[in-house]
């Protein structure tokens, strides 16, 4: 009995598959095979699912709305202010001619000023400026016409020591 | 274990190829229908595991190892499908107390027609076994992990759907027998 059982096997018969079933593998596979166009340009770290849509439309509101809001501000806000110049202006020559005369003239000193300096100078350890600062302090005092005659050589020789003006 | 043509079939699969998605189905549609079939003991459950099973196919095919035939992994694949959906039909299935249905009382003219009629009447698990071991060639083994079973309900459950079929059997033959003296 065994042995009949046994012998039966092969000849059960071998059912055939009903078209249906291949239709709709074919089906899902066509399904399956448009979703993945969608998504294979893209790393899979950035594949979107809709919650992650949803977000890059979130920002991208935001961020058209920040466009929107300095657009406004700039059309209606106030008058930018003036630019300052940084450039540095290189005084001309003549500016300086006129630079150097004003110093000149402050060379000019009052009598008083010129005999008080003449005093202090003749106490000077230069010889030369003490023989020559004594000198004259005896001329201003023996002839006080000549005075002024010997007060303006010594505004020639101050302005060409200009040091001596200097405090000590 | 795979043929040059059959690795062919498969890396134009792997391509998602559909000609060659179609040749691989083709080839191997009847008898894992008939499987699914005889499984499920329905012909919509049997489609229903048949696309299911396919689809994980084409899927899967890039994990098939080859430490087997195509038509070995294929055929797993198509059982637990099958099973998978057979258990979801009918939620639990009590592999201990089966319950044993009486014989067809209609008289069929070959044989092995009886016995596929047979085998479908079985109880769920003894036909399920039975299919596995007897048809398919499954190993106790590797029907107890297949059907998450053990060993030995595989080897009783076996044994149980054996006793019944020769039973069956034994009576279409006598009735045949039967008929034939009296006519």
């Amino acid at each position: 009995m065994k042995d009949k059982l046994s012998d039966l096997y092969d000849s059960l018969p071998v059912h055939k598959a009903p078209d249906k079933i291949w239709e709709q593998v074919e089906e899902e596979l066509d399904h399956e095979k448009k979703m993945v166009p969608m998504y294979s340009s893209q790393p899979l770290s950035t594949l979107e699912s809709p919650s992650s849509k949803r977000r890059w439309l979130a920002v991208a509101a935001v961020l058209l709305l920040g466009v929107c809001v300095t657009t406004f501000t700039l059309l209606n806000g106030p008058e930018p202010v003036e630019e300052v110049s940084l450039e540095v202006k290189i005084p001309d020559q003549k500016l300086i001619e006129e630079a150097n005369a004003t110093y000149q003239e402050e060379l000019i000193l009052s009598r008083e000023e010129k005999i008080s300096l003449l005093m202090s100078l003749s106490g000077e350890q230069d010889e030369h400026i003490t023989e020559l600062a004594t000198e004259w302090k005896g001329l201003i005092e023996k002839d006080s016409e000549q005075a002024d005659s010997i007060l303006g050589k010594f505004s020639n020789w101050l302005m060409k020591h200009p040091e001596k003006l200097l405090p000590k | 274990m795979i043929t040059p043509e059959e690795e062919r079939l498969v890396e134009g699969c792997l391509r998602q190829e559909r000609k060659a998605q179609k040749m691989l189905y083709d080839r191997y549609k009847d008898a894992m229908y008939t499987l699914c079939l005889r499984i499920t003991g329905d012909s919509d459950l049997a489609s229903d595991a048949m696309q299911e099973a396919f689809l994980g196919i084409f899927k899967g095919l890039g994990s098939f190892r080859r430490a087997s035939t195509l038509g070995a992994w294929i055929k797993t694949i198509v059982v637990r499908h099958a099973y998978k959906r057979l258990r979801k039909e009918i939620r639990t299935i009590n592999w201990e107390e089966a319950q044993v249905a009486e014989p067809s009382s209609h008289i069929l003219p070959l044989e092995a027609e009886y016995l596929e009629k047979a085998i479908e009447e079985l109880p769920v698990g003894y036909r399920t076994v039975f299919v596995l071991t007897e048809l398919e060639g499954y190993k106790h083994h590797e029907v107890a992990e297949i059907l998450g079973i053990a060993t030995g309900t595989s080897k009783s459950q076996l044994y149980h759907a054996k006793k019944m079929l020769r039973k069956r059997l034994g009576i279409e033959l006598r009735t045949k027998e039967t008929n034939t003296h009296e006519r």
